[in-house]
């Protein structure tokens, strides 16, 4: 068809108000694009599976503006961080269309893929995402809390980093100081290797205790992570990336949990079977002098939001004023846990979930969420990093939100291949039996053995594929 | 004759639906775990293929499988013998009249109405270290500091789960015994007594002789029961340390729940049923609790 000058100015017209039209929906905020398509659903419900607890706090606070802004309601479901992998799992294959959203873990991504419950959602990004929003997110957390095999399958709304909390009230007395430098022949300061972290520990347990004890870490559930760390900074590796036998019962992996059995003795008594908990409430009364935890507990050693009616049950924070911040020692710190809220493929209202789910992450919700003082989200999105109302939120919070941004560049990420929830859980149980007093040797030997029976029952190839795969992508050459 | 015919089936129409239910709930599931067992119904396995009995042959070399069924009878035997002296001798006591003996008897019987996870949980509360009672009594009992981590070596983590069992089902037999001792009829002890029969005597020659299908059926009640024992675990240790404490029941809901391999565990299941009722048959013979025995 050949255009004339009139049919050429319409068509010139059409692609400008198609461009305008297209450059303004792209101009307009993954939040504000997520509310105005959310609004199609109003009147439906999505059920949202979380973490119960005080994680639960975040969404049940946030959810009442969804169902403001778009009508849709959201019905928070809670449950503990290991039921909710397995009830996942479990309602998928039982087919109950239970949830909507996913809320996952990056280590179970893969058992999640291989159940078929999670929804690709690269047509949903294409068309959503404000593309600004998408480069607020630093490309490792896109690498490990979006993706998998190159496919988007959520979007992150948490980036856990374990952190080292010390009291620079102990730690700057200038009588510690003399005295731990004439024992030990070295500054007392933030410890640099797991050689210090115990000196240290040492010199203030035997110094201060039963007031005061030289660390604390919780050793119950998850105790793996802390694991995870050191051994990856010493040098090891979870399997030999040629035969996939695993690695974790060599002279590393004795190494790492020798240390950890050692530092066992110089916490308080009991540290076996404590839990975030009694870690938690320990620091805040100001029974101990370092912990290594999850970020939260720093927010409210500053006495944070420890107003608001969710935190009523903390205790009241001894030691405001004092904390001081660093990563793991050896500078590698284990990104424990960490969610991103993805899509349940047997939803019957996936677009809806999605855009709840874009909304919940977008850069002006999310700063919400991570400066909740009651949710356990921490900081993940560039922005949030560098808000002035966050750096602003108590006297060294600046100094906070740079030491977890650093630490999370270089944190350690945990094993994401098919059942690394189950290798976990057997390296869990040789853990405890180790704190138990089973020899640490027999006790890897008996997790090694666990291993080497998931990866037999999956297919040794298979499991070798995705363990270089997931080598890669946390940067480490297989 | 037609009359004759609607008398037999009227019965069996009331029957019907309950019959219905029943093999719905509990006959279907049984074959379905049975046919499932033949094949690797895992859910990081494509496919599902059939593996014939593979999965059994799997059962007998898994080592953690006979090492959880040795940890439920080691709890099992403990805490049923326990069980059943305590209960005895607080049935005993209560076959009697005391004042206040219907205030008491609430007392008693309380745990028993409590759910087991709420049991575990509060007392791991009690076992806590650091905060918890028993220490904190320990150490006044014996004039001298006591701080055990119950729950954190496997002697003191059994100590600890038997202990728990024990508050919570010692009630039971307890019940049970009661109504067979308050069943037994008093002239048979007034003849003893005036043939100048000792309480000793009575209670040997009388008492447990009468009471043994009581005896039995509470024992056999309670022993399955503690077969399955799981709460009062999950809430405790978790199975921990390592996989010391884990009993059959756990490491079964592991595999079905938590790993999904849905094919081994109705395996390890069926397997477990086998042995269960090979148990049963050998219990009622032995505590002659048989019609007639």
């Amino acid at each position: 068809m050949k255009l004339n000058k009139k049919n050429a100015w319409v068509v010139f017209v059409c692609i400008v108000l198609v461009l305008g039209a297209g450059a303004a929906f792209a101009q307009r905020s993954s939040m504000k694009v997520a509310i105005e398509e959310g609004k199609k659903y109003a009147g439906k419900t999505i059920v949202f599976p979380t973490e119960s607890g005080l994680f639960m706090q975040g969404p049940l606070a946030l959810a009442p503006q969804w169902e403001k802004a778009t009508g849709m309601k959201v019905e928070v479901v809670g449950m503990d961080y290991y039921a909710l992998h397995d009830k996942q799992i479990a309602e998928h294959l039982a087919a109950t269309g239970a949830y909507d959203i996913v809320q996952y873990s990056p280590l179970w991504v893969p058992d999640f893929i291989a159940a078929g419950l999670m929804e690709p959602l690269d047509r949903y990004v294409e068309k959503y995402m404000n593309k600004e929003d998408l480069e607020d997110i630093p490309p490792i957390v896109r690498k490990n809390l979006m993706m998998w095999g190159g496919t988007f399958y959520g979007l992150p709304i948490d980036l856990d980093i374990l952190t080292l909390f010390y009291r620079k009230d102990l730690f700057e007395d200038s009588q510690n100081k003399a005295e731990f430098e004439s024992q030990y022949g070295y500054e007392l300061r933030c410890p640099q290797t797991w050689r210090e972290f115990q000196e240290i520990a040492t010199f203030f347990t035997a110094k201060y205790a039963p007031d005061i004890y030289g660390a604390a870490i919780q050793r119950a559930m998850q105790t793996y992570t802390w694991f995870e760390a050191p051994f990856v900074a010493y040098g090891g590796r979870y399997f030999n990336p040629e035969t996939m036998e695993p690695e974790i019962n060599n002279a590393i992996g004795v190494r790492t949990l020798t240390e950890m059995v050692e530092q066992n003795k110089v916490m308080p008594p009991g540290i076996e079977t404590w839990d975030f908990m009694d870690v938690l409430s320990a620091w805040l009364s100001g029974k101990v002098a370092m912990i290594i935890t999850w970020p939260p507990i720093g927010r409210w050693s500053e006495g944070y939001g420890t107003y608001t009616k969710q935190l009523a049950w903390v205790p009241k924070t001894e030691i405001a004023g004092n904390v001081g911040y660093g990563p793991m020692p050896l500078g590698r710190s284990t990104h424990a846990g960490c969610f991103s809220l993805g899509v349940n493929s047997g939803s019957k209202n996936k677009e809806a979930a999605y855009l709840f789910a874009q909304w919940a992450s977008s850069p002006e919700i999310s700063l919400q969420t991570v400066m909740l003082p009651f949710a356990l989200c921490d900081p993940w999105r560039i922005s949030h990093f560098e808000a002035p109302l966050y750096r602003n939120a108590w006297g060294n919070a600046g100094e906070y939100l740079d030491t977890l941004k650093e630490s999370a560049m270089h944190g350690v990420w945990e094993l994401a291949i098919p059942a690394a929830f189950e290798y976990f859980r057997a390296l869990e149980e040789a853990m405890t039996a180790a704190y138990g007093g089973k020899d640490v040797q027999a006790a890897l030997d008996e997790a090694a053995d666990k291993w080497e029976k998931i990866t037999n029952r999956l297919g040794r190839e298979t499991q070798r594929k995705f363990y270089i795969e997931w080598l890669r992508s946390v940067g480490q050459s297989p | 004759m037609i009359r004759l015919k609607s008398k037999k089936t009227l019965p069996l129409l009331f029957v019907l639906p309950t019959m219905g239910i029943l093999s719905f709930v509990t006959i279907f599931p049984f074959i379905y775990a049975f046919v499932l067992s033949f094949f690797q119904w895992d859910y990081q396995i494509m496919g599902r293929p059939f593996i014939g009995i593979q999965n059994y042959l799997n059962v007998f070399q898994d080592g953690r499988y006979f090492s959880a069924l040795g940890t439920t009878v080691i709890i099992l035997s403990a805490a049923l013998g326990l069980e059943f002296m305590l209960g005895l001798a607080l049935a005993l006591i209560f076959v009697e009249e005391f004042k206040g003996r219907n205030a008491a008897l609430v007392m008693v019987v309380l745990p028993v109405m409590m759910l087991p996870i709420v049991v575990g949980y509060t007392w791991k509360l009690l076992w806590n270290d650091q905060y918890g009672p028993i220490n904190h009594i320990l150490t006044g009992l014996l004039g001298k500091e006591i701080n055990i981590l119950w729950l954190a070596k496997t002697p003191t983590a059994f100590i600890s789960i038997i202990v728990t069992d024990l508050w919570e089902w010692t009630p039971f037999i307890f019940l049970i015994l009661l109504a067979g001792l308050t069943s037994l009829s008093p002239e048979i002890y007034e003849a003893a007594a005036i043939d100048g029969a000792s309480p000793w005597a009575r209670f040997r020659s009388i008492t447990l002789p009468l009471m043994r299908p009581v005896i039995g059926v509470a024992l056999l009640f309670r022993g399955l029961e503690s077969f399955k024992i799981f709460d009062i675990i999950v809430a405790l240790t978790q199975g921990a340390p390592g996989t010391s404490t884990e009993t059959i029941s756990l490491y079964l809901y592991r595999i079905g729940f938590q790993y999904f391999r849905m094919g081994y565990a109705s395996a390890a299941n069926i397997v477990l049923l086998v042995a269960v009722g090979c148990f049963l048959v050998v219990a009622v013979r032995l505590l002659r609790i048989e019609r007639g025995g």
